[in-house]
């Protein structure tokens, strides 16, 4: 961080920025991103997210270095936030390190800088200000606040002359601190109200783009879907086709309400999201592809089902060396997303996303297992392709995150859902979608799956 | 199509296919064959539905009316064999 931000001012000319800047520039820095990433991930309060950290904490799964990028940060953002801090000029780290010190400790900070800011805590800011120095350019809503100070700026003079505390300082003094208290009240006033709105905002957002994902359908695709998950036919028949892949009409039965859904309907799915992820890439120059493997390849990367009982469940790299060539670039490191759907033990379906650009892996599942054996085991495939590939160690690897199933992903009230909620993961989650979906959606998103399949494409 | 491309066809080559318990059964088959053949051989030979098995190169489906040739397969070349997945609970 601090390198990031001595980078950042060394190659501003006459090295002295404000702190707005400042803030804009380390946003936009990757690493930050993911501070950010993380803080946008909940829509719960400030509070809840904090509790969240802790948890993070404590479960052993935080990084120092995150956690003091994560803290830097969000004072950042405080301070940027507060209108009398965003023009503040710094031009290096110990100087913006002054600014960050009065919202939060330094783990060291050194002793010049602290007994400095020590002293700047008990005495009250105008005595240094308004004494050694010309007053800034007041603003109408400061000038509204400071109408006392300024009726009173005269009898200054006559207090320094007399060098000691006359009535009218301590006057001056008592105002100065009521303000301080109004702004102080103020600003968190105004932070919880931006908070909110902000939330409010997003929540609203992500309603929308959940109701226009599970939209009602016309009668004539009903009868579409009815037709072909319920009418009569030969198991074997062909119903739908995109290169090799295929749907047969025994496998589009298993979208009919209760059916355990089959490899070939998930894989399909996730075939026509593909395509749809790649027309928005076409359309979205600055979206990367994601790639949607199939089943088999956790079932191979993993050895499953080998009859050798030292083999079944055991990672094995060299099973799946070839798999990235059929990815889009035919390099996973420049995708996305991967989103790998898994079958586990032959009768439940789950979910495992690979965030490749927020370098995180994240596992869904609509029972509620951690699922952290896939976890390392696709970090593990990560690290190899990587060394494969590229010829060299994957970098950063410390800052790589695993997240194993949270308690607010969709859960299913039943026995017979789990390929439903599979499919609404990728689907969703390869829309950048917050997953607003749950149980009592699960009839309209069987009928989503079948007629994407029938349509051929992913039906927005 | 020429002559060289017709020899070439004719050529015999041998396929590995690869089964989840790790087991690999040999196909000697031309390069001009339809993967079809090895794929109803196979599923006869284990005494399974053809269509309860998914034959993969690199992780994607192979199409039965593909023949080596056109998916580039060189001799002692692997293909899985992967049996088809559910789930529900």
């Amino acid at each position: 961080m601090r390198n990031e931000v001595e980078d950042y001012l060394r190659g501003e000319p006459g090295a002295s920025v404000s702190i707005r800047h400042l803030v804009d520039a380390l946003s936009q820095s990757n690493r930050i991103k993911n501070a950010y990433a993380k803080q946008k991930e909940s829509l719960f309060g400030p509070i809840s997210r904090r509790l969240k950290h802790l948890m993070a904490i404590a479960r052993g799964q935080n990084n120092p270095a995150l956690e003091a990028r994560y803290q830097i940060t969000t004072v950042l953002r405080l301070i940027s936030r507060r209108p009398s801090a965003t023009a503040k000029l710094v031009n290096s780290w110990d100087d913006l390190k002054k600014e960050l010190s009065l919202d939060m400790d330094f783990a060291e900070p050194s002793e010049e800088v602290s007994s400095q800011f020590a002293a700047l805590r008990v005495t009250p800011k105008f005595e240094l200000v308004q004494l050694t120095s010309p007053p800034p350019p007041i603003s109408p809503a400061d000038k509204k606040l400071m109408g006392v100070a300024q009726s009173v700026a005269p009898k200054k003079i006559e207090y320094e002359e007399l060098g000691e505390k006359g009535p009218w300082a301590e006057h001056l003094e008592q105002k100065q601190a009521e303000r301080a208290v109004e702004k102080a009240e103020e600003d968190a006033r105004y932070d919880e109200l931006e908070q909110q709105l902000e939330e409010k905002q997003k929540e609203e957002e992500a309603k929308k783009l959940a109701s226009s994902l599970l939209r009602d359908y016309t009668n004539e695709e009903e009868d579409m879907i009815q037709s072909a998950t319920c009418g009569p036919g030969w198991e074997q028949e062909v119903l739908q086709s995109e290169g090799p892949d295929t749907v047969l009409r025994g496998s589009m039965r298993t979208l009919r309400p209760g059916q355990w859904l089959n490899d070939e309907i998930i894989h399909f799915f996730l075939v026509m999201l593909a395509k749809r992820d790649e027309e928005l890439c076409l359309a979205d120059p600055d979206r990367k592809r994601s790639h949607f493997f199939k089943s088999f390849f956790i079932t191979k990367l993993r050895n499953e089902g080998h009859t050798d009982p030292n083999k079944d469940g055991a990672y094995e790299y060299r099973n799946v060396k070839r798999w990235s060539k059929k990815v889009p670039g035919k390099d996973i490191f420049n995708l996305d997303k991967i989103i790998f759907p898994i079958n586990q033990g032959r009768m439940h379906w789950v979910c495992a996303v690979a965030f490749m650009q927020e370098k995180r892996i994240q596992f869904y599942d609509s029972m509620g297992s951690s699922g952290k054996e896939y976890l390392d085991d696709l970090f593990q495939y990560i690290k190899d392709e990587h060394q494969d590939k590229k010829k060299a160690p994957l970098p950063d690897e410390d800052q790589w995150e695993l997240v194993t199933c949270t308690s607010d992903t969709p859960q299913q009230g039943n026995g017979f859902d789990c390929g439903v909620f599979t499919c609404m993961f990728a689907d969703f989650l390869s829309k950048n979608c917050p997953l607003l979906f749950s149980q009592k959606h699960v009839d309209q998103c069987r009928k989503r799956v079948a007629l994407s399949i029938l349509l051929g494409k992913a039906i927005l | 199509m020429s002559d060289e491309a017709k020899t070439e066809g004719a050529e015999p080559i041998t396929i590995r296919v690869r089964d989840q318990t790790g087991e690999e059964t040999f196909f000697k088959i031309k390069k001009s064959t339809k993967m079809q053949k090895v794929f109803d051989t196979y599923a006869q030979r284990k005494g399974v539905q053809a269509s309860s098995l998914r034959f993969l190169l690199d992780g994607e489906r192979i199409e039965p009316n593909q023949t080596p040739k056109m998916l580039e397969l060189d001799d002692q070349d692997q293909i899985d064999c992967m049996l088809e997945q559910t789930g529900g609970c």
